[in-house]
């Protein structure tokens, strides 16, 4: 493939990026030529050619990046943790019970605080290479044809700074029976940081899967950023069935970028669920393509924003194939002078009849400064189709508010209950019952913070 | 316990309530009657404090304290319920989880213990079945595609279990057939006790065969024009409004 690109954004990559990326490669020391390493310095060289976006390009016309882009971040080497970090991560562990954990400090896998008991799956570094496998080859080649067809700039700024990939690759015909969660634990040492998590999961034909994966962050309070541009490339093979949940609650100083790119094979069913709750700007690109037929695709998103929060969810999906079904529901509440925006493309093209796409968003506004701009997009190019799509912007009813309080709830209790009533279909289409807790819990707390 | 003194309110500048006085003792059930637009609805309204409505004159006393000072939840916690003729619907919370958050909302308002699951459960299954309610009307969202009556069954099951010292019913008996009427009478019925009052607004005399009132009040033009015991009821039907607003008009000012 050729990977000369026109660049696809106008504004050049500052240089304490480019100098980020020559720090990493200068502790490398023998490791310059091992294959991974080859794969950095193809997205470091990528991400110059294509460039960071401004708001004068239509997918980021919503969402200023200069926040992101001006801090000036260090790319921490293995940090030491304390008993109290490990806490705070076996705690975090705990919430969710009776599940496998990936412990991943500051973007970088770490063996020593994660638990993996299934022999279903298998966990891989991808960084060290003392071991030949056939697996890790064909994740570098997947990895390579990622960096060859995005033109995604994070994508490659992720592959380009990532310490460590993981593979986690599921087995053909198992059935992981307890979720795995992905744990990122960041933690800083006085100046801002930047991480760059790249998991990368295959799920062999008729196996299943299922992942939470989470933030947290020690200590609580501190004046440097965490900016956390994740990527997950997840291949879902024939029959294959592979649910992922992610529960965003960073500092509201903080940034993330993440990027999720999913294929699906034949009679497979990929479901994806973000609630994205902390962090000053957020922003998710999901991409799903579909490469046969009788597919299931799932798309839920919930937020909250509060103060100055920026939350963007921009997401794609492409129907190239006929008799695949998608369903698509973003919901969100946003309060003080927060800001949201949702841009989700669905392409049904030609051959894609016999499609059944569903897309909503709905956005509560709790104040009068927060703020939402709501695009969803349908293109059908194909005529035997059933598809639908919507946006609704609405702010509190004061019918069902003097109802509420008519039954003897305070203003506020009426408030979170219309909000989290508001936020209900999404919560619901999350099928395991201690995931939706988790993430119940967390919402709740959040939608108490806001302001309105 | 409530007295209502020569009440005046406005809903955008517009005076629906012209001086209403009336007055209702632990144990009564008054009704009140009237055409479409004297103002039955807005008493209600105005009763449990929603703030589209401005009281423009006069006093409400309930339990000794003035009503207007209180906003529509410490009403509530003080004992006022009101049936609303069109209820909300809420779609994602659950009628039960709703049912136990405003029970105990309301216990810990009180001061008593809040009730657990179980204790919650017990309750609401005895409420149930006194007013013949199936159960899986708990584990529907609240009021979500719930049919007129349904809706109206489900404001009784609430008045229920909140208990409250005057329950106001606006057009309970509207769009209701006479099974459903019935039901909802008897959960009335089964309610009246001596420290409990009832204000039941509704257009048509049917609902008052079966909750026979202690007195009627017929409302018209923001007033009460005439009060009476269940006979009066029985004569508005019989003659129609037509008739009262003749002999108010007889009337010597």
């Amino acid at each position: 493939m050729n990977s000369s690109v026109i660049p696809k954004y106008q504004t050049e990559v500052p240089g304490h990026f480019r100098s980020l990326f020559e720090s990493l490669e200068s502790r490398l020391n023998g490791e310059k030529d091992l294959v991974f390493h080859q794969l950095r310095k193809k997205g470091s060289n990528r991400l110059l050619q294509i460039g960071f976006p401004t708001t004068r390009n239509e997918d980021y016309k919503y969402t200023a990046l200069n926040r992101v882009f001006n801090e000036n971040y260090y790319l921490p080497e293995q940090v030491s943790l304390d008993e109290q970090d490990e806490k705070a991560i076996r705690e975090t562990a705990k919430k969710c019970p009776e599940t496998d954990y990936i412990c991943f400090v500051n973007g970088r896998y770490t063996p020593s605080l994660s638990s993996i008991s299934s022999k279903d799956y298998t966990v891989l570094s991808l960084a060290d290479q003392s071991e030949e496998s056939e697996l890790k080859k064909e994740a570098f080649q997947h990895i390579e044809k990622n960096l060859d067809e995005s033109d995604n700039p994070f994508v490659q700024l992720n592959t380009a700074l990532c310490e460590d990939p993981l593979m986690i690759h599921i087995k053909e015909g198992k059935k992981v029976e307890k979720p795995i969660q992905l744990i990122h634990y960041y933690k800083t040492g006085g100046e801002s940081v930047i991480a760059c998590p790249q998991i990368f999961v295959v799920a062999e034909e008729n196996s299943e899967v299922n992942f939470l994966e989470t933030h947290l962050t020690r200590p609580e309070t501190r004046s440097e950023k965490i900016f956390a541009n994740l990527f997950n490339r997840i291949v879902v093979e024939s029959g294959a069935s592979v649910v992922h949940h992610k529960i965003q609650d960073l500092g509201t100083e903080d940034f993330i970028i993440h990027n999720m790119v999913a294929s699906q094979e034949k009679d497979s069913h990929f479901y994806a669920f973000t609630a994205d709750l902390g962090s000053r700007i957020t922003r998710n690109n999901l991409e799903v393509h579909l490469k046969n037929s009788f597919t299931q695709t799932d798309m839920f998103g919930l937020f909250v924003g509060g103060a100055r929060q920026h939350i963007d969810n921009q997401t794609y999906l492409d129907h190239a194939i006929p008799n695949c079904e998608s369903r698509e529901w973003y919901k969100g509440v946003l309060g003080g002078r927060s800001r949201g925006v949702f841009n989700g493309k669905v392409l049904v093209r030609q051959d894609a009849q016999k499609t059944n796409a569903f897309q909503q968003n709905n956005t509560l506004l709790v104040s009068d400064h927060a703020r939402m701009d709501s695009k969803p997009q349908l293109e059908i190019y194909a005529d035997d189709v059933k598809c639908s799509h919507g946006a609704t912007i609405g702010q509190m009813d004061s019918e069902i508010l003097f109802y509420l309080k008519s039954r003897g709830l305070n203003e506020q209790q009426a408030g979170e209950l219309v909000k989290i009533a508001f936020l209900a279909e999404v919560f619901e289409s999350v099928d395991n019952e201690h995931i939706r807790k988790v993430i119940a819990d967390v919402v709740v707390d959040n939608l108490r913070e806001i302001y309105e | 316990m409530l007295k209502i003194k020569d009440l005046r309110a406005s809903v955008e500048d517009t005076e629906i309530l012209k001086g209403v006085n009336l007055e209702i003792k632990p144990g009564e059930v008054h009704a009140i009657m009237g055409p479409n637009g004297s103002g039955k609805s807005t008493l209600g309204f105005v009763l449990a404090g929603k703030d589209d409505y401005e009281v423009t004159g006069g006093t409400i006393e309930f339990k000794g304290q003035d009503l207007l000072e209180l906003d529509p939840d410490e009403r509530a916690r003080e004992g006022v319920f009101l049936g609303f003729q069109y209820p909300v619907e809420i779609p994602g919370v659950s009628n039960s989880n709703f049912l136990k958050m405003i029970v105990n909302s309301m216990r810990k308002a009180r001061g008593e213990k809040e009730l657990d699951s179980l204790e919650m459960l017990k309750l609401l299954k005895e409420k149930l079945a006194t007013l013949g309610m199936n159960i899986n009307m708990l584990k529907r969202s609240l009021n979500d595609g719930f049919s007129g009556g349904e809706k109206k069954r489900n404001e009784i099951l609430q008045m229920a279990v909140l208990e409250p010292t005057l329950a106001i019913l606006d057009e309970t008996d509207s769009g209701l057939d006479i099974d459903a009427l019935k039901v909802v009478a008897d959960g009335v019925n089964s309610m009246r006790s001596e420290d409990r009052g009832f204000l039941i607004i509704t257009h048509y005399q049917r609902l008052l065969n079966y909750i026979v009132p202690d007195v009627v009040h017929v409302l018209v033009d923001g007033k009460i024009v005439k009060s009476g015991d269940k006979n009066l009821a029985l004569e508005l039907e019989d003659k129609g409004y037509d008739w009262i607003k003749e002999n108010k008009a007889a009337q010597p000012a």
